[in-house]
């Protein structure tokens, strides 16, 4: 081994498809071999050495959604209820370098998602090494910088080729973005894909103080140990194990100055002496880290069959205090840590290249152990969130558009007797995207 | 071919999108109420009508009846018993829809009471005067019981002592009031005919080295004191006796807060009428603007409005 890793490494031509190592899933983003690659293109010049295997590719989404909650008025603290608009989802410019034993990955994203905004989407350098140039090869690579945390298959699908709008609420939940800091150590050999990951645990998107920072030096831990294989020419089936044991951060407060409260008790609009209360100064809260983990397991099976490819997949993730995006998890608030339970199947049938048609059924506990309140009594009750998510897509010229209506079924409200009752609150979103 | 095909699917699917999209509600959080039930669930339409007998309200009540101008989170107190789930609530005569409340606990010295305990926010659109909170307890199957009523009063959000809850209360006899449309710290500056300039620093009319009575005239309040929102944006110069002489009225922008601009509105107002017939009239109203450019933090003279005589 060690022999043809030194032949390897002398030769100069290994690593032709260094994206089977990318992030250990089957759909990595690295796709060079849909870029342009300048070199070849524009020929010998000055720069070629420079230049040589630098590739840049992009897309752009730009989407109208409709929601059924959507209300001219703001939520207290001026944030926007209206949902019924037109936005730019992504705007992402990629440039690959990839070299014998080095790769580059730069990609950088605007959006009007949130607020306008632009920044890194992933920043990564890579050694990587190869055994041979056989496909199956043993593959090492190994990244530093900001990459998509490998923790099941959905959660390292490119944007760019999944076909539902977004991510499943559970995914979206428990890693409100996919990329984070921190190093990752990839192996591909035959079918087997194992990845492993140290990141700092505070992603992309997360909503707190910290994102893309770390206020506790406790890391997360991440791998997934998966197989990619085609038993027959028109089958393609992969899987995985996934699992996740980190720290999560409950900041504490600063300390207080005294001050007297007024409390209209009698509620004349008046102050009266009884009404004041002086609130004494209060001493710093300490901040706390907790533990958290998550497991996962994914499968997905795809047929190329006469009129189309038609694929099936699924997820299934199990967390503990984990759900930083749906309803953050702080079990140092309540002392009792939030279990978290969520998966998803998925349907798609391709015709040929040119339409897609497909429907996602995903389900999301945020608290398995929830209670409500009901005449004074705690009674055990469901928190559980269902999607439905028919699809139907175009292949449109250098692009797609794809329609996407998404049944919500949740707890969110309450009826008239007062017992939680789903929410209106389904959406539809049109979208087209062009390729770069 | 692909491309004649397109165009009518993408445009049935967004037809019936869209169809089932409007087919929601307006408002589901209610947040354009001008009746709030804090904790509540809005549901948009009629109170259900009674049509069993057993869900009963026990107890219904307000703390204080009188509700000032924009008041928020005054307690509503009620009891029902075993057989109601929840509470459906609205005000007479305002808003589009009613909120529910789940009971609450079981009420320790009214046994097989179960209590209510809602934070109410009243609107600065509600009209002056009296209105009814409206219960209508709900059990288990949805059905709705027996409607309980209790009274509140909404007071003028020009200052009038409350004579539109209290008929006895005396009515003052003049009042300059200024408004404006955005969160910004405007202030209401008025000269009086001795030369004296009351604004919400210097509230009243009287020289400073003399103690103000009861019947001085006076700012009610310093509206949007430091950028602080409190929901009014309005300062009233209160004569409980008539004024007499010209008056300079003039309006300072101390700041913006980050607003791109303030309008405002001055009106007059001078009593008429006698005993409980007594009310506020309105004589005038002016309108104006400011710009970021005037946001000086008072430092340079406030803009005249008018010179009203008494």
């Amino acid at each position: 081994m060690m022999v043809a890793a030194l032949t390897a490494l002398l030769s100069g031509s290994v690593f032709a498809q260094v994206e089977d190592v990318d992030g250990g899933a089957s759909s990595g983003e690295v796709d060079a071999g849909e870029a342009r690659v300048l070199p070849a293109e524009r020929g010998p010049s000055l720069f070629t050495s420079i230049t040589d295997g630098l590739a840049v590719t992009g897309y752009a989404q730009a989407q109208y959604e409709m929601h059924q909650d959507s209300v001219e008025q703001l939520r207290q603290g001026s944030n926007v209820l209206n949902q019924d608009r037109f936005l730019l989802r992504r705007g992402r410019v990629r440039v690959t370098g990839t070299w014998e034993y080095a790769q580059i990955v730069l990609e950088v994203d605007g959006n009007t998602t949130r607020a306008p905004v632009f920044g890194f989407r992933k920043a990564e350098v890579s050694l990587k090494w190869r055994a041979s140039t056989d496909p199956g090869a043993l593959a090492l690579m190994l990244t530093g910088g900001l990459f998509d945390v490998p923790f099941g298959a959905e959660l390292v699908e490119s944007p760019r080729y999944r076909p539902f709008m977004e991510r499943s609420l559970a995914s979206r939940a428990l890693f409100p973005g996919e990329p984070d800091l921190g190093v990752r150590l990839s192996l591909s050999w035959s079918f087997l894909r194992l990845t492993a990951a140290v990141v700092n645990g505070e992603p992309i998107d997360e909503p707190s103080a910290f994102t893309l920072r770390d206020a506790n030096k406790g890391k997360d831990i991440v791998f997934r140990a998966g197989v990619d294989t085609k038993p027959t020419e028109h089958l393609h089936v992969t899987g995985g194990l996934s699992g996740l044991t980190g720290w999560g951060f409950h900041a504490g407060s600063d300390v207080s100055k005294g001050y007297v409260e007024w409390r209209d008790l009698n509620e004349d609009g008046q102050v009266q002496q009884y009404e004041l209360t002086p609130v004494v100064a209060a001493s710093v809260d300490p901040s706390v880290s907790f533990a958290r983990w998550a497991t996962a397991i994914d499968a997905a099976v795809s047929l190329d069959w006469r009129w189309g490819t038609t694929s099936l997949s699924g997820e299934l993730v199990l967390a503990t205090n984990l759900d930083r995006g749906f309803l953050p998890a702080d079990p140092t608030v309540l002392s009792v840590d939030a279990r978290e339970l969520g998966w998803h199947v998925r349907l798609i049938h391709e015709f040929q290249k040119w339409a897609v048609i497909g429907v996602r059924f995903d389900q999301y506990n945020p608290s398995i152990d929830f209670f409500d309140n009901r005449k004074g009594k705690l009674i055990g009750s469901v928190q559980t969130v269902s999607t439905v998510s028919p699809l139907i897509g175009f292949k449109v010229p250098h692009g797609r558009l794809y329609l996407q209506y998404d049944v919500i079924v949740d707890r969110l409200a309450r009826g008239t007797d007062g017992v939680p009752s789903d929410l209106r609150n389904d959406t539809f979103t049109a979208r087209l995207q062009v390729d770069l | 071919m692909s491309a004649r095909r397109e165009p009518p699917g993408a445009a049935t699917c967004l037809f019936l999108s869209c169809l089932l999209i409007a087919c929601g509600p307006a408002d589901p959080f209610g947040t354009a109420e001008p009746f709030q039930v804090r904790g509540g669930q809005f549901f948009k339409g009629a109170l259900p009508t009674a049509s069993v007998d057993a869900p009963a309200v026990t107890f219904l009540s307000m703390q204080n009846a009188v509700v000032l101008p924009g008041q928020a989170a005054k307690r509503l107190s009620a009891r029902a018993n075993t057989a109601t789930s929840s509470l459906a609530l609205a005000l007479s005569d305002s808003g589009t829809g009613y909120w529910v409340v789940p009971l609450g606990p079981e009420d320790p010295q009214y046994v097989g009471e179960f209590t209510v305990e809602s934070s109410i926010d009243f609107g600065l659109s509600l009209a002056e005067g009296p209105h009814l909170i409206r219960a209508v307890p709900i059990d288990e199957q949805h059905r709705a019981g027996a409607e309980a009523q209790t009274s509140v009063c909404v007071a003028s959000r020009i200052p009038d002592n409350q004579h539109v809850c209290n008929p006895d209360a005396v009515v003052p006899d003049a009042v300059i009031s200024l408004q404006w449309d955005s969160r910004s710290d405007v202030d209401l500056v008025v000269t009086t005919p001795e030369g004296r300039e009351v604004s919400p620093k210097r509230p009243t009319v009287v020289p400073t080295d003399t103690r103000p009575t009861a019947e001085a005239a006076v700012i009610d309040r310093d509206s949007v004191f430091a950028c602080q929102e409190d929901g009014l944006r309005q300062e009233d110069l209160v004569f409980q006796n008539r004024p007499v002489g010209a008056f300079r009225v003039a309006a300072s922008l101390f700041d913006l807060c980050q607003a791109p601009g303030v309008r405002f509105r001055l009106r007059v107002f001078e009593a008429e009428g006698e005993g409980a017939e007594r009310h506020l009239v309105e004589k005038d109203s002016f309108v104006g603007q400011f710009t970021p450019i005037e946001a000086t933090g008072g430092l340079t003279a406030p803009v005249l409005i008018t010179t009203w005589t008494f």
